[in-house]
């Protein structure tokens, strides 16, 4: 859209094809304007010589050539299209008068600093005007250096249709190919014109930098980049003026038109400026302040469109000027306004000392901007939202927590009326002050930001974590440690030690524990209507089992079992209640206790290898409930048997389990975990949950974990509870209990996962390890999928070199190989994933 | 070793060696002999079967002499004693 009704998205018609003449487009304001307030001149650009840094103004004896500058914004835009300037040349006349071959080469050797200093010297009076309007050129500015350049094609035509463009368009020609104008020489061609005068005197000598500049900019445009931070401050105002010129729409109507075509235009510039830095860059300041403060002045009134004959005839009126059109706009004031031009600029010079260090201040700040651009600042902001990605941003804000912990509200202890503002407030504080309150009116950046964090983070929740994890070694290891854990977690080692000495001295627990199982065993068991459970919870008497107890008691079922075997040849019917005494399931099933020998003897048993063996056979005989009450029982006291007791890793210096207590986990995988198996498939979906939950409150899951046993155990129960809720006839209130235990389960276990790694599995070939991953992954939700593959992210990578360094030619190696890639793999197909020795894929299905 | 017989069962004497069924035992035996071993098997005669046996053969040099049995009988009457090796 443009403001004066034509389309700058349309190609440029008539702009190359046609030319121009001067004459035609020409509407003679040049001849009305009043030379009278040129006397000014001196003080206004510098003749006073209290600018304070020379560059050559002296030398140009207060000719005041700002004007040149004006026309340069449309100049600019007309640089670009060579085609088109050489049409004009066509038609016009060379000014011969003008040409300095000389200045071009050194001119371009002012550094960027050196030009900001003059900048800075020139500009101080009219800061005030600026600093409002810098945010403006700042949001764009990072755009310029990106910008494809033949946008910078859109003005020149409507320049050319602009009334006060056309003579400088047309005095260009004469100028092309020359060098641009030393300084020096400049001032002898200068004298008595007078800024206003310009548009309407093309064939004028100071237009010549302008005149130049065409031919220079294909060289010149890689140089931009590094020129745009100076120009920042001479910058804004051009977007200043479009405020008051140009009704309220300027910033809300953004077209992506208007700023492609405005930007490039005064990069084009500035690249034109380049050589003939004295005069154009050095003035281009004062020049624009005057405009932006004759725009300014004017703002107030409307700009008087009516004068611009050409434009608008094309396109609906309706649209609204582009930003290369202000410019011109702009000039079209400075002409117009000539007479009030000057007064502001005379300062007293404590106010441009101000004015000036203010600049320099401002400089100073901008040094850097620009450097990222939107794509860089958007991707450091990613990066560091993905390391404070957390579910639960405000319970896990552990610094906000102390906070509030050490500095209670003080009115919190007081009256009802004043606890329900502090649950307000607390509302407040979850919700954010969107819901109102004073900060409602006050913060819309901060909301704006605050709702962008929140996409972002969203984001960032939603993108698997496998991709950062794949990203790993970009910049170091990424830690996506969420909110829940920030640090190292607590080694485990100390977890085992604690558990020894809780059995050596814990005395107070043990009957409430006692109690709770008691609770347990009845509610998961309704079957036992044996009063003998409370009655002998309640004993004071505790019971000790001494070895010939136990291997008597043992003894005992054996035998009873094998007579009751012996019965089941001959009958059906069977009466399995002395085997089931005998068992001792109830006797004491204190889960932690002062002595070993206060176990239960049926726990007890199970440290020996001929109970171990009858476990299945015994099975036989026991009813459903029956075994689910040993279950139950095993599960509250999993912690004292021996293949978990002294079954983990952990508990050795050597990071070994000794040989004695590795035949009986074998064992044990061979008989009992089978048994187990077998049996969960009967239980119910409830009863799984309730031999979790029972296992979680009893033990330490983490330790558990880090013994074959204890995983194979949990493996067996999560794969049993996935299976059936794989069958969908799970009522609502099971899920969510499940959901319930799956979190517990999981908090316990979590950021001690990758312990579950025994440290000497030289051969990898454990799969039981895997399996529960797998499970575990299978039911959890994708977080916890992330949180998995995050802990064991090294086991995964180094299985896969294990792989990668065995031979496959070997026929060994090849088996070997295979194994230990499937054991990963049966983890990863879980996630939809896939890998071989090189890498990790998406599974194709 | 045990201290409170949880139910008094009426033990014999026998029933020692019952309870170390399964269970690894060390049996001195006569002729400056020793066996421990996995016991699988025995009788009134203290006749016994042990798997995974080492045999220990004493004599004055004092190195004993090893012997593995993957089975071995022992008969009853070289039998001096039977223990348990925890």
């Amino acid at each position: 859209m443009s403001f004066f009704g034509f389309d700058p998205s349309k190609p440029p018609q008539g702009g190359p094809s046609e030319s121009y003449d001067f004459e035609n487009t020409y509407d003679g304001l040049g001849d009305q304007l009043d030379d009278a307030d040129d006397a000014l001149n001196d003080e206004t650009f510098g003749g006073s010589g209290d600018v304070g840094k020379d560059f050559n103004f002296g030398a140009t004896k207060g000719a005041a050539p700002p004007p040149p500058q004006t026309v340069s914004y449309a100049r600019a835009a007309v640089a670009t299209d060579e085609d088109f300037m050489s049409e004009l040349w066509g038609t016009a006349k060379p000014q011969p008068e003008v040409s300095n071959p000389v200045s071009a080469g050194e001119k371009k050797i002012l550094s960027l600093e050196e030009i900001e200093a003059q900048l800075t010297a020139i500009d101080p009076s009219r800061q005030p005007q600026q600093h409002p309007m810098q945010p403006f050129p700042q949001q764009q500015y990072g755009m310029p250096g990106m910008m494809p350049m033949q946008y910078g094609y859109m003005p020149p035509m409507y320049g050319g249709q602009y009334p006060g463009m056309p003579p400088q368009m047309m005095g260009q020609p004469g100028f092309y190919g020359q060098m641009p104008p030393i300084p020096g020489q400049i001032p002898g061609q200068m004298p008595g014109q007078l800024p206003g005068q310009l548009p309407g005197q093309p064939a004028h000598g100071q237009q010549m930098p302008q005149g130049q500049m065409p031919p220079q900019i294909p060289h010149q445009i890689p140089q931009q980049p590094p020129q745009q931070p100076p120009q920042q401050p001479p910058q804004p105002v051009p977007v200043q003026h479009q405020q008051p010129v140009q009704a309220p729409s300027v910033e809300t109507v953004p077209e992506p038109v208007e700023s492609v075509t405005s930007i490039p235009t005064e990069t084009v510039k500035q690249g034109e400026n380049t050589p003939a830095v004295p005069l154009s860059e050095i003035l281009a300041p004062s020049t624009r302040e005057e405009i932006a403060q004759v725009a300014s002045k004017k703002s107030s009134r409307p700009v008087n469109l009516s004068q611009f004959p050409v434009l608008g005839s094309k396109s609906t009126p309706q649209q609204r000027s582009n930003r290369p059109y202000h410019h011109q706009n702009h000039h079209y004031n400075d002409e117009d306004d000539d007479g009030e031009y000057h007064e502001p600029l005379i300062l007293t010079p404590e106010q441009q000392i101000k004015a000036a260090r203010r600049q320099e201040k401002v400089m100073r700040i901008m040094k850097y901007s620009g450097i990222m651009n939107p794509k860089d600042k958007d991707f450091v902001t990613r990066f560091q939202l993905s390391q404070i990605v957390t579910e639960d941003p405000y319970n896990e804000d552990f610094y906000a927590q102390v906070f509030k912990v050490i500095h209670p509200k003080p009115n919190q202890v007081g009256q009802p009326q004043e606890q329900n503002n502090s649950i307000a407030q607390a509302y407040l504080d979850q919700s954010g002050h969107r819901l109102g309150g004073r900060y409602k009116r006050a913060d819309v950046a901060l909301q704006r930001m605050q709702q962008q964090v929140q996409r972002a983070v969203t984001v960032a929740k939603e993108r698997p974590k496998l991709t950062q994890y794949v990203r790993e070694g970009a910049l170091g290891r990424i830690s996506i440690g969420s909110g829940k854990k920030p640090r190292q977690q607590l080694e485990i080692f100390s977890q085992a030690v604690q558990k020894g000495l809780e059995e050596e001295g814990e005395t107070g627990e043990g009957e409430t524990d006692k109690e709770n199982k008691g609770i347990n065993v009845k509610k998961l068991n309704n079957a036992i209507s044996n009063p003998a459970i409370n009655t002998n919870l309640d004993s004071d008497s505790i019971k000790k089992y001494g070895r010939k107890d136990i291997m008597g008691i043992l003894e005992n079922i054996i035998t009873n079992l094998m007579t009751i075997e012996s019965e089941s040849r001959l009958s059906t019917e069977v009466d399995t209640n002395n085997l089931w005494e005998s068992l001792k399931i109830l006797e004491q099933t204190s889960p932690r206790v002062n002595d070993p020998k206060e176990v239960n003897p049926f726990i007890q048993c199970l440290n020996h290898e001929k109970a171990l063996k009858i476990v299945s056979r015994l099975f036989k005989f026991l009813s459903r409930e029956q075994i689910l009450t040993i279950a139950t029982l095993i599960m509250s006291n999993l912690g004292n048997l021996d293949v978990i007791k002294h079954g983990s890793y952990t508990t050795y210096e050597d990071k070994k389990v000794p040989s004695k207590y590795l035949k009986l986990i074998e064992t044990y995988s061979l008989t009992f975990t089978k048994a187990l198996m077998n049996s969960v498939q009967d239980f119910k979906f409830n009863e799984i949950i309730g031999l979790l939950v029972i296992l979680i409150e009893h033990n330490n899951v983490s330790f558990i974990s880090t013994t074959k046993i204890g995983l194979s155990i949990l493996t067996t129960l999560l794969s049993r509870a996935e299976l059936i809720r794989g069958e969908g006839t799970i009522s609502a209130a099971d899920l969510s209990e499940w959901s319930s235990c799956y979190d517990e389960l999981f908090t316990a276990l979590e950021s001690r996962i990758s312990l579950i790694f025994p440290p000497n599995d030289v051969e990898s070939i454990e799969s039981y390890v895997w399996q529960f991953l797998a499970t575990l992954a299978l039911g959890g939700k994708l977080n916890h999928q992330r949180i998995i593959v995050d802990e064991v992210r090294d086991e995964i990578f180094s299985v896969m070199n294990k792989a990668k360094a065995l031979d496959s030619t070997d026929i060994n190696n090849f088996y070997k190989k295979q194994n230990l890639l499937n054991n990963l793999n049966m983890f990863l197909v879980v996630m939809g994933l896939v890998a071989d020795e090189n890498e990790i894929r998406e599974l194709q299905t | 070793m045990s201290s409170v017989q949880a139910d008094k069962q009426t033990e014999e004497p026998l029933d020692l060696i019952r309870y170390q069924l399964d269970e690894t035992v060390l049996v001195k035996l006569r002729g400056a002999r020793e066996m421990k071993g996995k016991l699988q098997g025995y009788d009134s005669h203290c006749n016994m079967v042990l798997s995974d046996a080492k045999e220990y053969i004493y004599n004055e040099t004092g190195e004993p002499i090893v012997k593995d049995c993957e089975m071995v009988f022992i008969r009853g009457d070289s039998v001096i004693l039977i223990s348990p090796i925890s």
